[in-house]
């Protein structure tokens, strides 16, 4: 059917299919278009343009590559804690040591729970920077709970009222062993009266004291 | 020395043998190729990617005599048009009116120029599917597989440039075709 109707140009078709049928719109200049070809047609350096494409991949790969790696490695850094949600603020217990000067020091240890903000002293007058925050230590070792004789703990005992000094925060905190020796391995250094009297060896009243040698700056 | 001992120079690489064989072609070829694409610059362009081709592939050609060979050569510079045209969109599918018949008679006593002259004015989607058609002798089919079109849209096409080549007749004073409208 086509043909058919296509045949109604077949003069048209003869006269524009012939070779020599358009001179008019023949190449302007044939030199300078087979330069062009010449050109075109020389053969490409295939082993540069190899190189080319295998660079251009290195590239892409690199570029590819860097920002996975640091992103990994950015991944390790962070500590699991700080990754996992906040749950329930739960604080550490800190042992709080109160000093009691009734006669007898007494450490107690209690759990309390510390404030947000660590207490800096400042005073008015002082245009010093704050000092920068205490960084939280362990918990404190728990010190033996002794009881002292009052006899020689009062002379150290800070009064009512006041902190307590670092003498006796000294005593407490360093847990001394304490020895017990008879009076008569003492004995009086004066020799101006005898450490104990026959008769009250006789009685069997033996004075015994109990002396605590405190060793503290010994 | 004859066209197929040129070639057998060509494919050796002689640039003696392969600018006789461009010197024989390009005029043509050139004309072609203009009657496919209006602007001179493309059409060159379209030239030497044609010539390209030819040259690289001179091996794969079996000659069978000079026709074969320009046959082939005219079949590139054809392929390479339409691969030029096909990256610009140049089709529109509205036809109402379809040509039925034509009369041979004043057709042929226009000359190759103004048939030429005639073609060129034609929108280029008509333009190519004239030309693919009636100078080239393709079938619709073969017209739609090379233009990535359906069948029909090649058969409107063909249409339209019909009607408008009538226009343009009429205008010039040559009135030979009866019109059917449906």
């Amino acid at each position: 059917m086509s043909s058919e109707k296509h045949d109604e140009f077949s003069s048209w078709r003869s006269l524009l299919g012939s070779r020599d049928a358009l001179p008019e719109h023949a190449l302007d200049s044939r030199d300078r278009t087979w330069e062009k070809l010449t050109r075109r047609l020389q053969p490409q350096p295939a082993g540069r343009r190899r190189n080319l494409v295998y660079w251009m991949a290195a590239a892409c790969l690199f570029l590819v590559l860097i920002p996975a790696a640091l992103f990994v490695h950015s991944d390790r850094k962070i500590p699991a804690a700080t990754v996992a949600a906040p749950g329930p603020a739960q604080a550490p217990t800190v042992r709080q040591y109160i000093y009691r000067a009734e006669g007898d020091v007494i450490f107690r240890s209690a759990e309390v729970t510390p404030r947000a903000k660590p207490l800096t002293r400042r005073t008015a007058r002082s245009t010093a920077p704050p000092a920068p925050a205490v960084p939280e230590a362990g918990p404190l070792p728990i010190p033996e709970v002794q009881l002292v004789q009052p006899p020689i703990t009062m002379q150290q005992q800070p009064p009512i009222g006041e902190a307590p000094s670092r003498d006796s925060a000294h005593i407490a905190l360093t847990a001394r062993q304490l020895r017990v020796v008879h009076i008569n391995e003492i004995g009086n250094p004066n020799h101006s009266e005898p450490a104990m009297t026959s008769r009250d060896k006789r009685n069997g009243a033996l004075d015994i004291r109990a002396v605590i040698l405190l060793k503290t700056r010994q | 020395m004859n066209l197929s001992e040129q070639i057998e120079d060509a494919r050796r690489g002689d640039a003696a043998a392969q600018r006789q064989l461009f010197d024989l072609f390009a005029d043509p070829l050139m004309a072609l190729c203009c009657r496919y694409v209006k602007n001179r610059e493309d059409a060159e362009e379209i030239l030497l990617d044609g010539f390209c081709k030819f040259f690289r592939h001179l091996n794969e050609f079996r000659y069978q005599g000079d026709a074969a060979l320009y046959a082939w050569i005219k079949r590139i510079m054809v392929n390479e048009c339409l691969m030029f045209l096909r990256r610009r969109p140049i089709f529109s599918l509205e036809t109402e009116t379809v040509a039925e018949s034509l009369t041979e008679e004043p057709l042929a006593s226009l000359s190759a120029g103004e048939i030429f002259d005639l073609i060129v004015r034609l929108p280029t989607g008509y333009r190519t599917v004239f030309n693919l058609h009636v100078i080239e002798g393709m079938e619709h089919k073969e017209i739609a597989a090379a233009l990535g079109i359906s069948e029909g849209t090649s058969k409107s096409q063909l249409s339209k440039a019909r009607l408008l080549l009538q226009k343009m007749l009429s205008k010039r004073g040559i009135n030979y075709v009866k019109r059917k409208t449906r």
